[in-house]
């Protein structure tokens, strides 16, 4: 053979002996993205192609634009001039956040569980938020929590500043100067997340996770989910129990400190309670002037924590002409679903429930199980090592869906699973009674022949 | 050693090779299952299916494509694409040949825009592939190597690179090739020969330049 023919057969070997596997990272930040893809083709029209996520997030917005303009309800109110886009007045397409006047002078910990909320409602010191100029600015040991929408929780530990950088409905961005913020955000509700710290570029694909800026660096830790991490030109993806630091730019373990706040912040009570609703008053217009009753709301667009129940909003031009609109505020917490008021404005999805930290990561109630989903489970089990969780599933399998197709390799799999012939045994009796010129037939008959043959 | 005493040791023969094709069979039709569950929508399923199939089929990108730094979109498209297809299968084929199909395809799509940008290895990359019991002599040999199968079939026209690779390094017969590139199988083959008539070339001319 002649050296470059001999020279092509290394290579080729070479070649045929390649085994590149695509690292961890990266094949949960392409499950991610499929999974986001996935989710926004199913409230849109599937794109034609896939790109990466930067352009997927325009189709998620779009559909998260359509999704609130099925929200905008009517408004019984005084016909507005006909040349002019009518305001929308309806529960929260975004909506409550604390104000830097709550947080009391010096070292203190404010909760804004519901009673809390209730007396800044009742002080009127709550209304006008959401703004996107607003800052946060905490003391040493102050601690605010808050709800940005159906979507997002937030709990800023003091000594902190938090600048809203962009708060709409398909877009949020925060930036932490200093401080600890634990979030909880669920993706599949809300738009796109961004939280910029001094050393990096926090974007969230739907978790519960915290940041800490100070000292120098930033840290970032996941309890549950996945959050993408910029800082320059490096990119990383974090996974429930991970943290990355900007120093030394390394992924490790959640820390405690980390962990514990994270837990505080699922398990901390829920800011918008049964008692109260949030009361959104915008549209195409701005510059109005809208009040509840004596109570100032601010100027369109405006986001407004108040009592369930009937409201009269007055809304003032800037001309000088008012109008009246009357509404229905809903709790926070009614069911999804509920029957449409009035007015016709719609009651409040149900928020979803903190999960602890480690807890449970289905938060959803699980699908009934059929056949195909117990030897998929099975499978599963399998992958990951877990004879005894495989041989469950099943048991299960062939006790409660014994006519179906997956019966049949259930039942072989058992036999071949067993440890000893003592257990395999019954179970490849029965796949023979049951199915004798089956698939596995032969393969069952020559296990049961050493069988045999061992006694 | 009596006949009696040989049975054991074939029937355990025999029954192995029964287990190891019935665990093909199995996981064929976990993924027939799989597949059935998410064209009704089940996410978790074909969350499962990308599990199971992703390291082929960025192995076989690789070998296709080579280093080149698209490869993670290029893994995405190929289950973006197979998600999109998934209401058209009908279980005709492996799910592994059905993604088999994509990968080539997206391979040429891939190898067609950036003919001409060449795509380096990157030293650290080939590294983790060359084998690690390796000397650091052999080592740095196998990646020098794999530098080069991979700047050798950069020049190749797509189509030549892609039928060299599945037939001549994936060892696939000229029939499959030719489904999987939705071509002749003369057609393939002629690709083929003319790739290794390029790759012998290029070697000779190199090796003439180095002597």
């Amino acid at each position: 053979m002649s050296k470059p023919a001999a020279e092509l057969d290394e290579m080729t070997a070479l070649l045929r002996g390649l085994r590149p596997e695509l690292d961890e990272l990266a094949r949960a930040r392409v499950q991610a993205r499929l999974s986001e893809a996935i989710g926004a083709a199913a409230v849109a029209p599937a794109p034609a192609r896939l790109r990466p996520s930067r352009v997927l997030w325009p189709i998620g917005a779009a559909a998260l634009i359509a999704a609130a303009a099925a929200l905008v309800v009517s408004v019984r109110a005084p016909a507005p001039a006909p040349q002019r886009a009518p305001l929308a007045v309806h529960p929260p397409v975004v909506a409550v956040s604390p104000p830097s006047a709550l947080v009391p002078p010096g070292p203190a910990r404010l909760e804004l569980a519901p009673h809390a909320l209730a007396g800044a409602a009742a002080a009127g010191l709550v209304p006008r938020l959401g703004q996107p100029s607003d800052q946060f600015e905490l003391p040493e040991g102050a601690v605010a929590r808050a709800a940005i929408g159906q979507h997002m929780r937030l709990s800023l530990r003091g000594p902190a500043r938090l600048r809203a950088l962009a708060l709409t409905s398909d877009r949020i961005e925060l930036a932490l100067d200093r401080g600890e913020l634990a979030v909880e955000y669920d993706a599949g509700k809300g738009g796109e997340l961004v939280i910029h710290t001094p050393h990096a570029r926090v974007r969230v694909v739907g978790t519960l996770f915290g940041v800490r800026v100070g000292g120098g660096h930033t840290s970032v830790g996941v309890a549950h989910g996945a959050v993408q991490v910029d800082a320059g030109a490096e990119r990383h993806l974090l996974h429930a129990d991970h943290a990355w630091r900007s120093k030394p730019g390394t992924i490790g373990a959640l820390d405690r400190d980390m962990r514990r706040a994270l837990q505080a912040h699922a398990e901390s009570v829920r800011p918008p309670a049964a008692t109260h609703g949030v009361l959104s008053v915008e549209g195409s217009r701005s510059g109005v002037t809208a009040r509840l009753g004596a109570q100032l709301l601010g100027e369109t667009p405006v986001w407004a924590l108040v009592q369930v129940g009937a409201v009269e909003v007055s809304l003032t031009e800037p001309g000088g002409g008012t109008s009246i609109v009357r509404t229905q505020v809903a709790g926070l917490e009614r069911a999804a679903g509920a029957a449409r008021d009035s007015v016709g404005s719609r009651t409040q999805p149900v928020p979803r429930r903190a999960a602890a930290v480690n807890g449970p990561a289905d938060r959803t109630a699980p699908p009934p199980d059929t056949a195909a989903l117990l030897y998929a489970r099975a499978e599963q089990c399998l992958a990951g090592g877990d004879r005894d969780c495989a041989r469950r599933e099943l048991e299960a399998l062939v006790a409660r869906f014994a006519e179906s197709a997956e019966a049949e390799p259930a039942l072989y799999e058992l036999g071949q699973m067993a440890a000893d012939c003592a257990a395999a045994v019954p179970w490849l009796e029965r796949y023979l009674r049951q199915h004798r010129n089956g698939r596995f037939a032969a393969g069952a008959r020559q296990r049961l022949a050493l069988c045999h043959a061992a006694r | 050693m009596s006949k009696r005493e040989h049975r054991p040791a074939q029937a355990v023969e025999r029954a192995r090779e029964a287990a190891a094709s019935t665990r093909q069979l199995l996981a064929a039709q976990a993924d027939a299952t799989l597949v059935r569950a998410a064209q009704t929508g089940d996410r978790t399923a074909f969350e499962e299916l990308y599990r199971r199939h992703v390291q082929l089929v960025y192995a076989r990108l690789t070998r296709l494509i080579g280093f080149s730094p698209d490869r993670e979109d290029l893994v995405q498209q190929v289950f973006w694409s197979f998600h999109l297809a998934l209401p058209r299968y009908r279980g005709d084929a492996s799910v592994a040949a059905f993604l088999h199909g994509i990968v080539v395809h997206i391979a040429y799509e891939a190898l067609r825009k950036r003919r001409r940008a060449m795509g380096t290895s990157k030293e650290l990359e080939l590294d983790q592939l060359v084998a690690p019991d390796a000397t650091p002599e052999a080592r740095a040999r196998q990646r020098e190597q794999l530098a080069r199968v991979f700047v050798l079939l950069e020049r190749l026209k797509p189509k030549k690179r892609i039928a060299f690779v599945l037939h001549v390094v994936e060892e696939l017969p000229l029939t499959e090739v030719a489904v999987l590139t939705r071509s002749q199988p003369r057609a393939v083959g002629q690709r083929v020969a003319y790739a290794r008539r390029e790759l012998l070339q290029m070697l000779q001319r190199e090796g003439g330049v180095d002597e």
